[in-house]
C-alpha cells in the first residue's frame, strides 16, 4: 500500500538533507509507527507522503514515494490519504461534527452508526472546534472511516491526550487496522503504541538540544509567589470549570498540575497569569513568565530573537537559548517553526527574563525524551534560582521526576 | 465565540431556502408599505421566531439594540426632519431654535431652525417599524438556522466553486479567529511589554500576529481542503451522495487568505 525508496529531502538554502534514504514499506492493514527526535524530520515525512511537498513545503526530493501505486500528489487527487495533523481539528472542515462525518458522501444513518461505535454519538451536533484534543482525535478517526480513505497518517496524536484518552486512542486504532486502512502514526510515546504497531522506523536526527545543566542567575525570592483560594470559575455561568480550587506556590518551589482532559488547568493558568478575571487569587511577584499550550497566540515578534527578548532585559537569555538548542533559529518566525520548537521558544521567552513566577502549559508537549529532559533541567534550574514554578503536564511521571510536589486537577462537576 | 441560540426555536425545522425566501418578502413589505397600522402589524410578527427562541440573553440583547437604534432614530427624525428643511409644509409641536433666535443654527439651517413636527415623528416611527421588519426577520432566520444548514444549501445549488470555498473558509475559521482574536489582545495585556517604545507600538504588533495566525489558518484550511475534498451535492442524507476532490493552487491560497484576514 505504502512503499517509500530512498526518499531524501532537503529544505531549500540547507546544505544537508533532513531525511536521508529513507526505505519503509507498509501493507493494507498495518500500522506503522516512525519515531525520531524533536527536528529530526517525521512531520516532513508525512508531509512527503500527504503529496505536500514542493507545494506547502519548498524542498529538493530524492528517491521516490509511492501511495497505492501512484505517487502522493496523484494519491492526494483520488482523495485516498487522509492526514492528521498535531491538532486535529487543522484537519477539519465542517462546521459540527456530523457534517464533517457526511463530508465525503457518507449517508447519516451510516455517519450516526459509526459515531455510536466510537462511543462519539453524543458529539454529533458540537461545533468542531469545540472540541477536546481526545474528542478531536476520535472524530479524525470516524472521518477517516466514513472517507473511504486507504492510508491515514496522524502526527502525534497523544501529544495533547490525559493518560486515560491515550489508551482509548490506541483501542481505536485497531478499528482502523481491522477495516483494512494503512495507518502510519508519528509519536514520542511509542511504549503507548509497540503492542499494536506492526512495523516500526526510526529517524535518525542531529539533535540541536544542549546537553549537561542549565546555570541561571538566581532570584530574590519573594515568599509565596501566588496563593489561589477557594477559586470557581466557569465560562458560561452554566458549567463550572473549576470549583473551589485552593493553590499555594513559593518561590523557588516547583509544582505539577496533573489532570484530565478538560479539568482546567489552562483556564487556571489563564486566571493566574491575569489573561481571565477571576477572584481569590492573591499575587505577590513582581513578574511573571508564561507559555501557552497554544504557543503561536502568545509570539508578538517577527523572530525568535526579538521573541525571546520581548519581555525586557532577559537576563538569562544567552544560557537558555543555548541550552534550548534555539541559537540556530534566532532568525526565524516563530510561527514558522515546528510544534516542539516553538514550544521551546514560548519556553525561553517565559524564562529567560528570570520572572518570579514562571507557569508552563504543556512544555512537554512535542518533545522527543531527550527534549522532556531538558525541559525538566531547565524547571529545576528555574526552582533552584528562586522561581516560583508551575507546571502543568499530561507525563505523570515527568510532573514526579522534576516537581517538588504534584497537585492533582479534577473535574469541576456541575 | 459566536453562540447561535437555534435550537428550541419554532422556525428550527424550516429548510433554509424557505427562510431566505421569507426574509426577501417581508424586507420588500417593509419598503413598500407605508400603512403605519399594517407595520405595526409586520413588527409583531417578524418578532415572533426571535422571541420563540430559548436564549433570553439573546432575546433580551437583540430588543435592546433594536430599541436603541429605533429610539435614537425617532429622535433625530423628530428633530431634523427632512421636509423642515425642502419647504414641505409641516404641523411643528416645538422649536427648540425658531427662526432667527440663534446666528449659528440659522446659518447651519439656512434660517429654519431646529423644529419637532408631527411628520418628523411619524417618519422616525414609520422608518423604525421597517427597519425593526428587517432586522426582527434577519435575526429570526439567524436564530433559527445550524450554519451546517447554509452550507448544505450553498453545495446543493449550482454555485460557483469560489463562493463555496468562502462559505467554507468562513464558516469554519470565523468563530476560531474571534476566538484567536481576543487570546492574542489578552496576551498581549498579559506580557505588559518593558519600555515605552514597545507599549506604544504594542496594537501594531498584535495586528501582526493576527496576521501571521491568519496566514497559518489559511494554510491548515487549505491542506484540509485538498484532504477532504468539498462535497458535490447535499449533504443531507440523500443516496448517491459523493465528494469532490480539490487541489488548491496559489490563487486559490490567496483568495482563502483574504477571505480569512477579511474575517478578522
Amino acid at each position: 500500500m505504502l512503499s517509500i525508496n530512498n526518499f531524501k529531502f532537503k529544505f531549500e538554502g540547507c546544505q544537508e538533507n533532513l531525511l536521508n534514504d529513507i526505505s519503509w514499506d507498509l501493507n493494507a492493514g498495518e500500522i506503522g509507527l516512525l519515531r525520531g527526535a524533536t527536528g529530526s524530520g517525521k512531520s516532513t515525512l508525512l508531509y512527503a507522503v500527504s503529496g505536500f511537498t514542493g507545494k506547502y513545503i519548498d524542498g529538493i526530493t530524492g528517491g521516490s514515494i509511492m501511495v497505492n501505486g501512484v505517487e502522493p500528489s496523484r494519491a492526494l487527487r483520488e482523495g485516498i490519504i487522509y492526514y492528521v495533523p498535531q491538532e486535529p481539528t487543522n484537519s477539519f472542515v465542517g462546521y459540527d461534527v456530523i457534517t464533517e462525518l457526511m463530508w465525503r458522501g457518507a449517508e447519516r444513518g451510516e455517519a450516526v452508526q459509526v459515531a455510536k461505535g466510537l462511543g462519539i454519538d453524543h458529539l454529533l451536533n458540537r461545533h468542531v472546534y469545540r472540541l477536546s484534543g481526545g474528542e478531536a482525535q476520535k472524530v479524525a478517526i470516524a472521518a477517516a472511516l466514513l472517507g473511504r480513505y486507504k492510508v491515514v497518517l496522524f502526527d502525534e496524536p497523544l501529544a495533547n491526550l490525559d493518560a486515560t484518552s491515550r489508551a482509548g486512542f490506541v483501542n481505536l486504532l485497531k478499528e482502523l487496522k481491522d477495516n483494512g486502512l494503512t495507518v502510519i502514526v508519528a509519536e514520542h510515546r511509542a511504549s503507548y503504541l509497540k503492542g499494536i504497531a506492526d512495523r516500526e522506523l526510526v529517524l535518525k536526527s542531529k539533535n540541536n538540544a544542549a546537553q549537561g545543566e542549565l546555570h541561571v542567575p538566581a532570584i530574590r525570592s519573594h515568599g509565596a509567589a501566588l496563593k489561589v483560594s477557594h477559586l470557581n470559575f466557569s465560562y458560561d455561568n452554566l458549567r463550572p470549570v473549576l470549583r473551589d480550587m485552593n493553590l499555594e506556590v513559593n518561590g523557588g518551589e516547583v509544582v505539577a498540575l496533573l489532570g484530565e482532559n478538560g479539568s482546567g488547568k489552562s483556564t487556571m493558568l489563564k486566571i493566574i497569569v491575569g489573561m481571565i478575571k477571576a477572584h481569590g487569587v492573591e499575587r505577590n511577584y513582581k513578574s511573571v513568565g508564561f507559555s501557552l499550550q497554544t504557543p503561536e497566540l502568545q509570539f508578538l515578534e517577527d523572530t525568535v530573537e526579538k521573541e525571546v527578548k520581548y519581555n525586557g532585559k532577559g537576563m538569562a537569555y544567552r544560557q537558555i537559548v543555548n541550552f534550548l538548542g534555539l541559537e540556530r533559529k534566532l532568525s526565524q518566525l516563530p510561527h514558522s517553526l515546528s510544534r516542539g520548537e516553538r514550544v521551546r521558544v514560548a519556553v525561553a521567552s517565559a524564562s529567560s527574563m528570570m520572572p518570579d513566577l514562571m507557569v508552563l502549559d504543556e512544555p512537554t508537549e512535542g518533545q522527543d525524551p531527550a527534549g522532556l529532559r531538558m525541559m525538566g533541567s531547565l524547571v529545576r534550574a528555574m526552582g533552584e534560582a528562586g522561581s516560583g514554578v508551575i507546571v502543568i503536564t499530561q507525563e505523570p511521571e515527568f510532573a514526579r521526576e522534576y516537581s517538588d510536589r504534584v497537585v492533582e486537577v479534577g473535574v469541576a462537576s456541575s | 465565540m459566536i453562540n447561535i441560540p437555534e435550537e428550541g426555536s419554532s422556525l428550527g425545522g424550516v429548510p433554509f431556502k424557505l427562510k431566505v425566501i421569507m426574509l426577501a418578502l417581508t424586507s420588500t413589505f417593509a419598503l413598500v408599505c407605508w400603512n403605519p397600522y399594517l407595520l405595526v402589524a409586520g413588527l409583531a410578527l417578524s418578532s415572533l421566531p426571535v422571541l420563540s427562541v430559548k436564549s433570553k440573553k439573546a432575546l433580551v440583547s437583540s430588543v435592546k439594540l433594536f430599541l436603541l437604534l429605533s429610539i435614537s432614530f425617532i429622535i433625530s427624525q423628530s428633530l431634523f426632519y427632512w421636509g423642515v428643511y425642502s419647504g414641505e409644509r409641516v404641523t411643528v409641536l416645538l422649536y427648540i431654535f425658531g427662526p432667527g433666535t440663534n446666528p449659528i443654527v440659522d446659518a447651519l439651517t439656512m434660517g429654519r431652525g431646529i423644529v419637532i413636527t408631527v411628520q418628523g415623528i411619524y417618519w422616525g416611527i414609520e422608518s423604525a417599524a421597517k427597519f425593526g421588519i428587517t432586522y426582527f426577520s434577519a435575526l429570526g432566520v439567524l436564530y433559527t438556522t445550524r450554519p451546517s444548514h447554509i452550507l448544505e444549501t450553498v453545495y446543493g445549488t449550482r454555485l460557483p466553486q469560489f463562493i463555496k470555498l468562502s462559505t467554507i473558509a468562513t464558516f469554519r475559521v470565523l468563530p476560531v479567529m474571534v476566538e484567536d482574536m481576543e487570546a492574542v489582545i489578552s496576551v498581549a495585556r498579559a506580557r505588559r511589554p518593558a519600555g515605552l517604545r514597545k507599549r506604544l507600538v504594542e496594537p501594531f504588533t498584535v495586528v501582526r500576529s493576527m496576521v501571521f495566525n491568519s496566514v497559518k489558518r489559511a494554510y491548515h484550511l487549505s491542506m484540509a481542503l485538498e484532504i477532504r475534498g468539498t462535497p458535490r451535492i447535499r449533504m443531507d442524507g440523500e443516496k448517491g451522495n459523493r465528494f469532490m476532490t480539490i487541489i488548491i493552487a496559489a490563487y486559490a491560497f490567496i483568495f482563502i487568505l483574504l477571505i480569512i484576514a477579511s474575517v478578522y
